[in-house]
């Protein structure tokens, strides 16, 4: 399974759109319109919004990767192995939160050098790690729209969740700034709770107990959303 | 060979048993009953559409047979493919992007637990040479030879090679079996499915016959050639038209055109007996395609409809 992992993340780096959407656009979105400030906490935010934003980019990327793998019958040359396919989607999982690791120190050192966000070396650590570990259910659902559609249709539906989620999780834009009927949906979105769990840290606050409850039932979900789209696309692969 | 000793340690290396696919109203695989010892050479050999894609399928765990079972060493085809007991080549399949030669070949044999040295697979299917280039940039032989190496690289008890040698050239061709038959001689199990009668002679010690999702046959190589390759006598009959299916070599006899087709094994002493009886005007010999072979073969396992259009044919 390590050499599952090793010979994606080898394709995933290859990929001009991983790079794109991992360190392009993130950090250009960075430097121009969303930098925040020109206080600490705005500073922090800001970096924290635009790092997950380039991490949830490079798991949907992943995702729909997954798709163009099924077009090409790769998934079914995978069935050709002794892999077994919950090891092939586990895989993918893992190969999605290791490379997500780039925006996060990418925009990390942005924000710290360049942009002059202060914070002390154990909440950098905190803050790196929930960025992180954070995106993992976010993975499954790039896995899982890879499995359920066929490559075009995957395309399109990545984006439409990256770019919704997004804003809907206010990575980019404060929540504040969404129209008055969304703002309460928000709070119910996986990424914005993800965000939020580094927001609170680089704060100095404590997390929010509903935040956790709301991330930790989106990870069930998530989780069976990869597994159902896994089992019907692996039939087709 | 193997000996018979090799062949009773253990189940054997497949086992069909009644199995059945059907997609729509179509019968893909029809009832087939089929047991491969260990370390057999088999060839399935069919026209296009007969199901040895359906079966190889079936065998490899990836088409669920609606009815029947399947084992594969004694265990069911996903738990045999677990096990690292079963390697395949399949047709489809295009290159993934944006990974060479080696490392998709090494990545495949790293998944099995007892694999062949990686520096020996890219040998054996002459991919040395271009270990370093990108696998979706390489030419329709090359990719092939990468499916056959992926096949091997395990180094399985079980290799399944579907029409491996479609679109490679003569010389390719050649070498791929020459591969096929040093990995086969190390004790290794493998089943390929052709429609080239030639492979299937020259590289198995047995061939099944499939037609319209059965088997219409199973025996040495030498008989299903006897069987298919034979030749039509045809000529415009002259005198009493009765007692062809006695003369030497004959397995047919049909009536069109105004002319009389003897099918034979042997057109040679056929062509003799109807010398000596004197009896036809305008007498041709021709090959018997392959197709028309498999139409004799197939005969009763073929629907009702078909077999009353031909019922003259025997």
């Amino acid at each position: 399974m390590i050499g599952y992992i090793r010979l994606e993340i080898l394709r995933l780096i290859r990929n001009g759109g991983y790079l794109m959407m991992s360190l392009v656009m993130p950090v250009g979105l960075y430097l121009t319109v969303a930098g925040g400030g020109p206080d600490q906490e705005s500073l922090a935010r800001s970096m924290v919004g635009a790092a997950a934003f380039g991490a949830l980019g490079v798991v949907i990327t992943n995702g729909t990767g997954i798709a163009e793998d099924r077009a090409l019958g790769w998934l079914r040359q995978l069935r050709l192995t002794p892999l077994s396919p919950a090891q092939v989607v586990v895989a993918r999982g893992a190969v999605a939160t290791c490379l997500g690791i780039m925006p996060i120190v990418v925009i990390g050192l942005v924000g710290a050098l360049y942009k002059g966000v202060h914070l002390s070396a154990g909440t950098w650590l905190e803050v790196f790690v929930l960025l992180w570990v954070g995106i993992a259910p976010l993975a499954m659902l790039g896995i899982g729209i890879g499995y359920l559609f066929p490559a075009q249709l995957a395309q399109i539906a990545g984006t439409l969740s990256y770019l919704s989620l997004t804003l809907l999780g206010g990575l980019m834009l404060p929540v504040a700034s969404l129209p008055s009927w969304a703002q309460p949906l928000s709070k119910e979105t996986p990424v914005f709770r993800y965000a939020e769990l580094s927001w609170d840290a680089a704060k100095g606050s404590a997390f929010s107990a509903s935040g956790v409850a709301v991330l930790g039932v989106w990870t069930v979900l998530l989780a069976a959303f990869a597994a159902y789209a896994y089992r019907r696309g692996g039939r087709r692969a | 060979m193997p000996s018979p000793m090799a062949q009773s340690a253990g189940p054997p290396a497949v086992a069909f048993r009644g199995v059945v696919k059907q997609y729509g109203s179509v019968r893909a695989v029809d009832g087939i009953d089929l047991t491969i010892a260990r370390g057999e050479s088999v060839a399935l050999l069919g026209p296009n559409g007969a199901g040895k894609s359906t079966t190889i399928g079936i065998l490899l765990g990836l088409v669920p047979p609606d009815e029947g079972t399947v084992e594969v060493f004694g265990k069911r085809p996903e738990q045999a493919m677990r096990a690292g007991h079963l390697g395949a080549m399949l047709q489809e399949g295009k290159m993934i992007p944006r990974v060479t030669v080696r490392e998709l070949v090494g990545f495949v044999r790293q998944t099995y637990r007892d694999p062949l040295p990686l520096a020996e697979v890219l040998d054996l299917a002459q991919l040395t040479g271009i270990a370093g280039q990108r696998v979706d940039r390489l030419s329709g032989g090359q990719a092939q030879r990468v499916r056959f190496a992926l096949a091997l690289a395990g180094n399985p008890d079980l290799v399944v090679l579907d029409e491996p040698t479609a679109a490679l050239d003569v010389e390719s061709r050649r070498e791929l079996w020459a591969a096929m038959q040093r990995y086969a001689e190390r004790g290794n199990t493998v089943l390929f499915s052709t429609h080239y009668l030639e492979e299937a002679d020259t590289s198995a010690d047995r061939v099944v016959v499939i037609a319209a999702g059965k088997v219409v046959a199973d025996d040495t190589p030498a008989r299903i050639k006897n069987m298919i390759e034979g030749r039509t006598v045809s000529f415009v009959p002259r005198g009493a038209q009765e007692g062809y299916e006695l003369l030497p070599g004959v397995t047919g006899v049909q009536f069109h055109g105004g002319r009389v087709h003897l099918r034979t094994t042997e057109s040679d002493r056929t062509v003799h007996a109807l010398a000596r009886a004197d009896a036809f005007d305008d007498l041709e010999v021709s090959g018997v395609g392959l197709e028309e072979a498999f139409i004799a073969l197939t005969h009763g396992a073929r629907h009702r409809e078909t077999a009353n259009a031909e019922g003259q044919d025997r």
